[in-house]
């Protein structure tokens, strides 16, 4: 039977692993809530203009071992996720057709915000924490 | 500052160097060898020895518990619930007595009320005989006797209602009387209600459909001729009310004009009203009592010409309701005529639309055409340069680039309809070397296509193609408002020029053919 030292010891050894390990967790499940939004907001084939492929919303995660633990910055991985969180003023674009055109440009009314990354973010907030109790609940209970 | 749609997770450990201190503080004991000395207490032994010779003298004792019954209480419960039991049986008998009673209190009243009516209509009689002593006019006869024989038998069965409600009460109250105690009187008199209503509501719509059915039966004998059955149905119908009018004196052919809204009133009833009100003002000198019979009679005449009335005004509504259905029966059939115009015009349109779609698609493939055409004679025009910068450097011959110059001129030709002995002439012109003539040639194939000659006519008004032909062709099929003046060139195909302005006339407000083409090759 091992002493009570030793035990204490892996204990600390893997409360220590617990910071990058759940990191990647919750860096797969923040991955996975903004995909979820981005689909209800875009659809599967993303945000789509006329004969263009469409902007998939999705995020991008960059962890980082840090002195004391780890971080993890999720980020909108197209400018799009703005337009869907707090929408558009009228603007214009410039017509990308090929041939003579008596217009370069078209106005867009613009557009109102969803909210969508609000939503990911007040999710994320709510499933991450559980993700790093369940991580140490593991490691206590061995 | 743009917006940032990002999040940042941070996870900081705290706990582990503290777990490892603990550890650390854990191992150092483990590592400690401390000496623990143990010594032993007599008296807590004694006291322990103590303990167990208690526990075993108390385990040889053999202890029994008595519970005592009181005789009193017991008797006092049964007594209770006997009081109980006799109290809920007599407040039940006491509500349902007390419901018995009034019931047989407000049945003798209407007995009461009933036999004085009676009373007062034997005496009526017998005023009469006074007045009329002479036995002329026959008023008093079956009238009274109708006005207090239907008094007597509803006296008699509300006599025999009661009996048997009563009977009915009793026998439902044995049966629940652990339930009734729950039903308020009021729930359970609302309920009689509802269902005394339903009856009726029933009762009165059995009564409208026999009506409306002896209605159409009736309309339907009279419209086939059937006088006879036409009377039979009449007579199912109202008998009762054919023996009080023959009781009233009212003649049948009378009824039966006044019950078909063929006449507005009974003259005969009228009369016999009037007669009875001159008698009442005759005798009105010889005190109110002398009258009373007189308006006794009177006033039952009068009731049954408003029962009369109210019989022949459902009659001429019945036959209102038979009209009203009739009236949505053709509104239906009109309707479904509507429907069935409507599917013929949707047909017509779908074939419309068909057609309209056949018309784009030949417009479609022209423009195909036409982008063809022209890259044929993109073609062409290359192996043409070539060729002609090999013959500046007098390298033409027959090699491949020859071949392939006369392989384009076949295929220009069968683009642009050419005859074979049209394309032969421009491959001999190849095979001499004059290339110029061949382009010059090509090119106006291409100039008196019928597509590319279409696409030039930019304006319906006034066309001209030019060329040495002359001579003023009028379109056929070009719209009413304008003049459409065609210069044939020399060798070109007047049908098809034809065809491709007639195409361009004004359709439904928007143009169609060849206009099409002119902004398809942008």
């Amino acid at each position: 039977m091992p002493a009570a030292s030793v035990n204490l010891h892996a204990l600390a050894a893997d409360v220590r692993r617990i910071p990058h390990a759940g990191m990647i967790a919750a860096a797969k499940a923040a991955k996975k809530i903004v995909d979820d939004e981005g689909r209800r907001i875009a659809g599967a084939d993303g945000m789509r203009g006329k004969k263009r492929r469409g902007l998939k919303l999705r995020a991008r995660d960059d962890i980082r071992d840090t002195a004391t633990g780890a971080t993890c910055r999720v980020q909108g991985s197209v400018p799009a996720w703005i337009w869907a969180n707090t929408g558009t003023k009228a603007h214009t674009i410039r017509r990308r057709k090929r041939g003579p055109m008596r217009k370069m440009v078209v106005s867009h009314p613009g557009m109102p915000g969803r909210h969508a990354w609000d939503r990911v973010a007040e999710r994320i907030t709510r499933v991450v924490p559980e993700i790093f109790a369940a991580q140490v609940s593991e490691a206590i209970r061995g | 500052m743009a917006e940032q749609v990002r999040i940042d997770l941070v996870a900081d450990d705290k706990a582990s160097k503290t777990i490892d201190h603990v550890a650390d503080a854990v191992e150092d004991l483990e590592h400690a060898d401390p000496a623990v000395t143990i010594s032993a207490d007599d008296n807590a032994s004694t006291a322990l020895a103590d303990v167990a010779d208690a526990a075993a003298e108390l385990g040889k004792t053999d202890p029994t518990v008595t519970i005592g019954v009181d005789d009193n209480a017991s008797g006092t419960i049964a007594d209770v619930r006997a009081d109980a039991a006799e109290l809920a049986a007599r407040d039940t008998e006491i509500v349902l007595q007390a419901r018995v009673d009034a019931a047989k209190a407000d049945l003798a009243a209407l007995r009461s009320e009933l036999e004085q009516t009676g009373d007062k209509a034997q005496e009526t009689a017998r005023q009469l005989d006074k007045v009329d002593s002479g036995g002329g006019s026959n008023l008093r006869g079956n009238a009274i006797a109708d006005l207090t024989g239907p008094l007597g038998d509803a006296s008699d069965g509300i006599s025999d209602n009661a009996e048997g409600g009563a009977t009915k009460v009793g026998i439902s109250a044995s049966a629940m009387t652990s339930a009734i105690t729950g039903i308020g009187v009021g729930v359970a008199a609302a309920a009689a209600l509802w269902t005394l209503y339903k009856q009726r509501q029933e009762e009165a719509r059995q009564k409208q459909e026999q009506l409306n059915k002896a209605q159409r039966d009736f309309n339907k004998a009279v419209r086939e001729g059937k006088l006879d059955e036409a009377a039979q149905v009449l007579l199912d119908q109202y008998g009762e009310l054919y023996d009080k009018a023959k009781l009233a004196g009212v003649g049948a052919q009378e009824f039966t004009r006044f019950l078909t809204a063929q006449s507005d009133e009974l003259p005969t009833l009228n009369a016999r009203i009037a007669e009875l009100n001159t008698l009442i003002e005759r005798n009105a000198d010889k005190g109110k009592q002398a009258t009373a019979g007189l308006a006794e009679i009177r006033d039952g005449l009068l009731e049954q010409r408003d029962a009369f009335k109210e019989t022949r005004a459902a009659n001429i509504d019945a036959n209102k309701a038979l009209d009203a259905q009739d009236d949505q029966l053709h509104a239906v059939a009109s309707t479904l005529g509507t429907t069935k115009r409507k599917s013929e015009e949707f047909a017509t349109s779908q074939e419309r639309v068909e057609e309209s779609t056949r018309r784009v698609n030949s417009e479609l493939d022209r423009m195909k055409g036409a982008l063809n055409v022209d890259q044929a004679m993109n073609d062409f025009k290359r192996a043409v340069i070539d060729g002609m910068a090999e013959v500046g450097e007098s390298a033409l011959d027959q090699s491949d680039d020859v071949l392939a110059l006369k392989q384009s001129v076949i295929d220009m030709g069968e683009q642009f309809g050419r005859t074979p002995l049209e394309i032969k002439t421009e491959l001999d012109a190849v095979d001499a070397g004059d290339l110029a003539k061949v382009a010059r040639d090509v090119e106006a194939w291409y100039r008196l296509h019928p597509i590319m000659l279409a696409s030039k006519l930019d304006r319906p008004g006034q066309i001209n193609v030019g060329g040495s032909g002359g001579g003023g062709v009028g379109p056929t099929m070009a719209a009413p408002s304008s003049v459409i003046n065609v210069n044939m060139p020399a060798g070109s195909r007047g049908v098809d020029v034809l065809r491709q302005v007639s195409g361009q006339a004004r359709r439904s407000g928007r143009r169609y053919g060849a206009q099409v083409v002119h902004y398809a090759r942008r």
